[in-house]
């Protein structure tokens, strides 16, 4: 794997683009083993360039998060998977050529409205404001999880229910969390705290020890 | 001139006593505590619940007096653990002896529960509580239910091999497209089957092994001849 994937929030080698329009059809826009992304048709696109080259982007609408976090052991399989629609904006970021940007199509006044905003200033505004604050708030975590390891993807949603959701995808590995629901999964082993209930799973021995 | 060179001499000669000194004031206590450490390693350190229960199992007396003492003291080095271990065994006792009006002998502690023996009988108990054996008719049938249909049994055999995608299940098991879905449905309802949604495939669970594992056991049992009149 080339390390030339070298995120720095710092030095600016991240810039988001101008709104590039709305997704014409429902994308899946990143996939791994266990999780899925997609954003729904009308959704607003605005890509974010490194050193040029598209990288990722903020979606503005819904979209949906499909998440398997399930292991199999020795004695059977454990975990669940889980689909979650959400309503509100996305940013998402892949890595270096391994983005696919969604098809998009132009867009018009009307559509901004279904997402309340007034014009294409204000569309922007408000993308450059998830922008900056994904980077402000995961500065320190940002340049250690995900530079350092240079796979997968990352993903930050802000679900006006459930709030702020994060994801981390790579291969059968995912870190997450959307709500009460917490995951760390990588491989065979599970972590799983979901509300006051906690499962562990650790090994293809299966060990499963139940907390809560 | 001699005098001055004597003088340095001896200088250099007190130098090198101090500094012999001060390395065989070092290794002393270098030794020293290495023989600490050392006594330390020997001391034995008390068997963990965790360890106790992981242990083949012990044949335990509770009347015995040794075994109290024992008991007390172990409770003693463990603290908290102790007094936990010490309710433990209070449960399985308690448990196993709800209903039993007779003279409990002895309780054998194993890695998957215990076994209190009583002059004529003896009674199992399981960790997991004694409430789960039971079981509600409704919930029974919930369980039994999808068992109780050669196709999904043979889905159940598949799948203990492998995860494997519908079209697989479909191929290998026979079953037409309609009606694979409906077996599939009753095996995930009973939580003996998941699917993941990304990659489609479809995986027993620990549940589901479970249930494999019953339906070996009852078949062994009936073609071994328990429960057959032999009269």
């Amino acid at each position: 794997m080339s390390p030339s994937f070298s995120l720095n929030y710092r030095n600016r080698d991240l810039v988001l683009g101008a709104l590039a329009g709305r997704v014409k059809q429902p994308t899946d826009i990143a996939q791994s083993e266990k999780a899925l992304l997609s954003v729904n048709e009308g959704s607003l696109y605005f890509p974010i360039f490194h050193r040029n080259v598209e990288v990722g982007g903020v979606f503005i609408g819904l979209g949906q998060v499909i998440v398997d976090a399930i292991v199999e052991t020795k004695r059977g399989a454990i975990g669940q998977s889980r689909e979650f629609l959400w309503n509100g904006s996305l940013l998402m970021l892949s890595e270096d050529g391994n983005w696919s940007p969604p098809e998009t199509i132009p867009v018009k006044g009307k559509h901004l409205k279904e997402y309340l905003l007034e014009s294409v200033d204000e569309a922007q505004e408000r993308a450059q404001g998830i922008f900056d604050r994904f980077f402000e708030h995961n500065r320190d975590w940002f340049d250690e999880t995900f530079i350092q390891r240079r796979r997968g993807w990352v993903a930050q949603i802000f679900d006006r229910q459930r709030g702020k959701c994060a994801l981390i995808a790579s291969g059968d590995r995912i870190v997450l969390k959307i709500a009460d629901w917490k995951v760390v999964l990588s491989g065979n082993k599970l972590i799983e705290k979901d509300g006051r209930k906690k499962v562990v799973v650790a090994g293809r021995g299966g060990t499963v020890i139940r907390l809560g | 001139m001699f005098g001055r060179k004597k003088d340095k001499e001896k200088e250099r000669e007190d130098e090198l006593r101090d500094e012999m000194r001060r390395l065989e004031e070092q290794m002393a206590n270098l030794r020293r505590r290495m023989e600490k450490e050392k006594d330390y390693r020997r001391e034995p350190s008390p068997k963990s619940p965790k360890k106790l229960r992981r242990a083949k199992g012990v044949n335990i007396d509770l009347d015995d007096e040794v075994f109290q003492e024992e008991m007390e003291e172990f409770g003693r080095k463990m603290g908290a653990y102790g007094v936990e271990l010490g309710d433990y065994i209070k449960t399985v006792v308690s448990d196993a002896m709800r209903g039993a009006n007779r003279a409990m002998r002895s309780v054998f502690i194993g890695p998957k529960g215990a076994r209190v023996r009583f002059d004529d009988n003896e009674v199992s108990w399981d960790p997991e509580g004694v409430a789960a054996r039971q079981v509600p008719p409704e919930e029974a049938q919930r369980l039994l239910a999808p068992l109780a249909s050669e196709e999904r049994i043979r889905i159940l055999y598949l799948l203990a091999d492998f995860p494997r995608y519908h079209q697989d299940l479909m191929e290998l098991s026979g079953l037409k497209p309609g009606t694979l879905p409906h077996h599939l449905k009753q095996l995930e309802d009973a939580g003996y089957v998941t699917q993941e949604r990304v990659r489609g495939r479809y995986l027993i669970t620990i549940p589901g092994r479970m249930a494999l594992k019953l339906a070996e056991y009852l078949h062994n049992q009936m073609t071994s001849g328990i429960g057959e009149d032999t009269d």
